[in-house]
């Protein structure tokens, strides 16, 4: 006989206490995905022994948010993701419990107490800030996006659809920092959303990068800014 | 050669192009690096370098426990530095291919044929054509007679190690029983080895030395005009006649993984879990596990629950398992029960409870575990028919099923799995109709309920898989059924289980032929294995890298009829492949058993009564409470 059985316990206070973290993931860790990264926060919360509030009903979860889901392949420097104790204790200690438990390459580089939390951190996400780095990327991104001036359609498959993209409408500012560095500023989060990836794609189709040049690229996510400075 | 990342070992575009890259990166929680001890030049003592490769994928070898026990255990030693390998999936296999870039270890990205040993485990047929993969794609020579003085040593141990011949061309060193006391002697006996001085083949007699320590160069295989074994030959009177199991004696004092790996994806069972026992008192004639790992050696409650705190700490898992044969019949269930259900609880960690018996103890168990959710059950009666489980010697009464059933509706459970196996010795066409009566006698328990325990309609699935004779086992004689009579009685069953609340799920049938042909092949089938890899078959565990075709034409190739293998009956006298090793049980016990399943006499648990099966020699476990009262 199998039987699989959980247990939760009620959660008596009836306050939690919320905060927002700002994590950095490099080298390994950044070829995570999203469901693995989460999964790898909630088990270093458990080693670290923080007082952590979980949902309520029959399937009880523990009580955390990322501002932006992050691809496979991408690095992060000060990411948001919100966590709820069931304890105020000090963010420093929060920092340091969650930095010895969590693997090399996943750091927690800031923490704050949300004195007035909101619900939904996702949806206060307006935009990203990535660094691309790559062979001679930095003309091609200034032929394709700052002189010419045609749309960028981008067609990606998701869930048996192909979808277009317009890229344009979503950039909203390059800087071209050297012959293969680029800094891009563009619209983030559930309403649109630009994924790096999506504009190597455009580049390789339309320049001379090559696709496994494109697909070489360091994708370094440095910000992302959320409404009221969040 | 491209260019290598040096942080990620493998170009980005490679790993953009791959499902699931981080299974290639290692670097988890609990990972051990020694990278450090080894940079520091000749004050240094030398780092024996093991490399434990599992013939599957990241996410299923994961779960083992043998890696788990295993790779802790080396590391725990200062001259070790244990490493892992699995199989690249399909993808990233295509890439190593075209970049020409070798396979290599989680830990340290190093190519495997820089190991000093390397370590396969066995845990099912269908992985021997991936070890050959491994191999290869690890720069190392798959035939053992083509490896040089500077090839690492491969050697191969696990659960189906008692018959090593279809491997026998392959592997250097078969490691018979438990590995944890035998590693730490051959690594010792390895840092006597001078590559330099001492000739591979002398170093591998010397290693026969060490008990449980097979070395296939050293044997040979003379047959009869008909296919069967005339002799099993020594080529040097040095090395044992026969290789006896080595055990671990007291499960107490042994190592245990306190602080197991956190996979960074998602594997199959991502799970802490505890080790209950060694063996299995049961004595289904069936099993290989039940028989081979003979005696029931225990862990006492108090370790175990220390064990689980330990591993929940250092993991942060959220999900607590039992492993062992038959975990109801752990001694001392009820207090375990009891104190690991106040553990979770206070932890909010979900506790999974498998193979408990059918009886309200456990129920009692189960519900006090689960306050909240109620998912499926599985009983396993393996037999349609009262006739047949006797036969398999599986001491489950109809009735028990049908009480415990009903308190299963009763107590709020309304998806049941009954498991059963076809193609058992001396089934008949009543045994499988039996099969689908039960399952609608376990229907009929839910109709007869009062209707105010009826809220929910119940699920009840029939799963089947057909019955492969293992090596080791009172039915290592018997005939396996073919394609045919697979074929019939699949689907005699499935006619007779047309009713909308039953479910009907069953395996493969070309699958367990070629399973069957392992199980029970001989050294011949080893050019099968090679054949078939060399035409493309690896991951044969995965129905959809499966080809049925490709055994058959290798079989063909080397004029090897599958019937001999599979379908053929052994007659008493018969030399298997595998009568050099000896598990601890003697093939005199497992014939008085297969006399026994023909008269449907039933043989009594080992904890009630001794069966004097040869494990009795380990002087240990459940056998001491015999040796006491003799």
């Amino acid at each position: 006989m199998k039987q699989e059985c959980v247990f939760y316990m009620s959660n008596k206070t009836n306050k939690n206490y919320r905060y927002r973290l700002a994590y950095s993931r490099t080298g390994a860790m950044s070829w995570l995905a999203h469901l693995d990264l989460l999964r790898n926060f909630q088990y270093a919360c458990r080693r670290a022994k923080l007082p952590i509030a979980f949902t309520k009903g029959y399937n009880p979860r523990q009580i955390m948010e990322f501002a932006l889901p992050v691809g496979v392949g991408i690095e992060t420097r000060k990411d948001p993701v919100d966590l709820e104790l069931l304890e105020k204790i000090s963010v420093e200690s929060i920092i340091t419990k969650l930095n010895v438990n969590l693997p090399n390459g996943i750091k927690i580089e800031s923490a704050k107490y949300l004195d007035y939390p909101v619900k939904s951190l996702m949806s206060l996400v307006e935009a990203a800030a990535y660094t691309l780095k790559t062979d001679n990327l930095g003309p091609a991104t200034e032929k394709v996006i700052l002189v010419d001036s045609e749309l960028i359609i981008v067609k990606r498959k998701r869930k048996g659809k192909t979808q277009e993209y317009n890229l344009r409408e979503l950039i909203l500012k390059v800087e071209i920092i050297s012959n293969n560095e680029v800094k891009l500023f563009c619209k983030a989060g559930s309403v649109a959303n630009l994924r790096p990836d999506m504009l190597l794609k455009a580049l390789y189709e339309r320049t001379e990068i090559t696709k496994i040049a494109a697909l070489d690229a360091i994708i370094v996510r440095d910000n992302v800014y959320l409404k009221n400075g969040g | 050669m491209v260019k290598l990342e040096k942080e990620l070992f493998y170009p980005r575009h490679v790993l953009r192009q791959v499902e699931k890259p981080a299974q290639y990166l290692g670097q988890e929680w609990n990972m051990i690096d020694k990278s450090e001890n080894m940079d520091h030049g000749q004050d240094m003592l030398p780092m024996i370098r093991f490399g434990f490769c599992f013939p599957d994928l990241y996410e299923i070898g994961m779960s083992n426990m043998a890696l788990r026990i295993i790779y802790n255990l080396l590391n725990q030693r200062a001259d070790v530095w244990c490493e892992r390998f699995f199989s690249p999936a399909e993808d990233m296999r295509g890439f190593l291919h075209k970049l020409n870039i070798p396979l290599v270890s989680l830990e340290s990205k190093t190519p495997l044929n820089q190991f000093d040993i390397v370590g396969f485990t066995l845990q099912y047929e269908m992985s021997f054509p991936t070890i050959l993969e491994m191999l290869d794609l690890g720069e190392i020579p798959i035939h053992r007679t083509k490896r040089t003085r500077h090839s690492p040593i491969v050697v191969a141990g696990g659960p189906i190690v008692y018959n090593p011949e279809p491997l026998a061309d392959f592997i250097d060193l078969f490691l018979i029983g438990d590995g944890e006391e035998l590693l730490d002697e051959l690594i010792d006996l390895y840092k006597t080895w001078d590559r330099n001085k001492e000739s591979r083949e002398s170093f591998l007699l010397r290693c026969t030395k060490l008990k449980g320590v097979y070395a296939p160069q050293f044997y040979e295989f003379v047959y009869n005009a008909d296919g069967t074994i005339a002799e099993i030959k020594r080529t040097n009177t040095a090395v044992p006649q026969i290789i006896q199991k080595r055990i671990v004696k007291d499960l107490n004092k042994t190592y245990f993984p306190d602080k197991p790996i956190v996979p960074n994806t998602q594997i199959i069972h991502d799970r802490a879990y505890l080790e209950l026992f060694r063996g299995c008192s049961r004595g289904c004639r069936f099993c290989q596990a039940g028989m081979v790992y003979r005696p029931v050696r225990e862990r006492s409650v108090d370790l175990l629950i220390e064990q689980a705190k330990n591993v929940l700490d250092s993991t942060g898992y959220e999900q607590l398992g039992l492993l062992s044969l038959s975990t109801g019949d752990y001694s001392e269930l009820p207090e375990l029960g009891e104190r690991l259900i106040e553990l979770c609880s206070e932890q909010q960690i979900n506790l999974s409870l498998p193979s408990l018996r059918l009886d309200s103890f456990s129920f009692d168990l189960m519900s006090k575990a689960s306050q909240t959710r109620r998912t499926g059950l599985t009983f396993a009666p393996e037999a349609g028919s009262q006739r047949l489980r006797d036969i398999i010697n599986k001491d489950i009464r109809e009735t028990d099923l049908l009480k415990a059933a009903k308190i299963a509706f009763t107590g709020g459970w309304h998806r049941i799995k009954l498991y059963f196996m076809l193609g058992l010795p001396f089934e008949n066409e009543e045994d499988v109709l039996e099969i689908a009566q039960l399952a609608k006698n376990v229907l009929q328990v839910y109709h007869d309920l009062p209707s105010e325990l009826r809220k929910r309609r119940p699920q009840i699935t029939v799963s089947t898989s057909f019955f492969i004779p293992k090596p080791w086992t009172p039915f290592q004689w018997v005939r396996q059924i073919n394609k045919q009579e697979m074929e019939e009685k699949q689907s005699l069953l499935a006619e007779n289980l047309r009713v909308r609340t039953l479910d009907y799920q069953w395996h493969d049938y070309e699958l367990s032929l070629v399973q069957g042909i392992i199980a029970r092949g001989d050294r011949r089938v080893g050019q099968v294995i090679e054949e078939v890899w060399r035409n493309g078959g690896w991951l044969e565990s995965w129905s959809e890298y499966f080809s049925y075709e490709r055994w058959l034409a290798a079989l063909e190739k080397y004029n090897l009829d599958p019937d001999f293998y599979i379908t053929r009956e052994r007659t008493e006298a018969e030399i298997f492949p595998w009568d050099h090793i000896n598990p601890g049980v003697n093939k005199s016990f497992l014939l008085q058993e297969y006399k026994k399943s023909q008269k449907g006499q039933l043989t009594s648990e080992c904890n009630i009564s001794c069966n004097y099966c040869g494990a009795m020699q380990y002087e240990t476990g459940v056998c001491l409470l015999h040796v006491k009262q003799d």
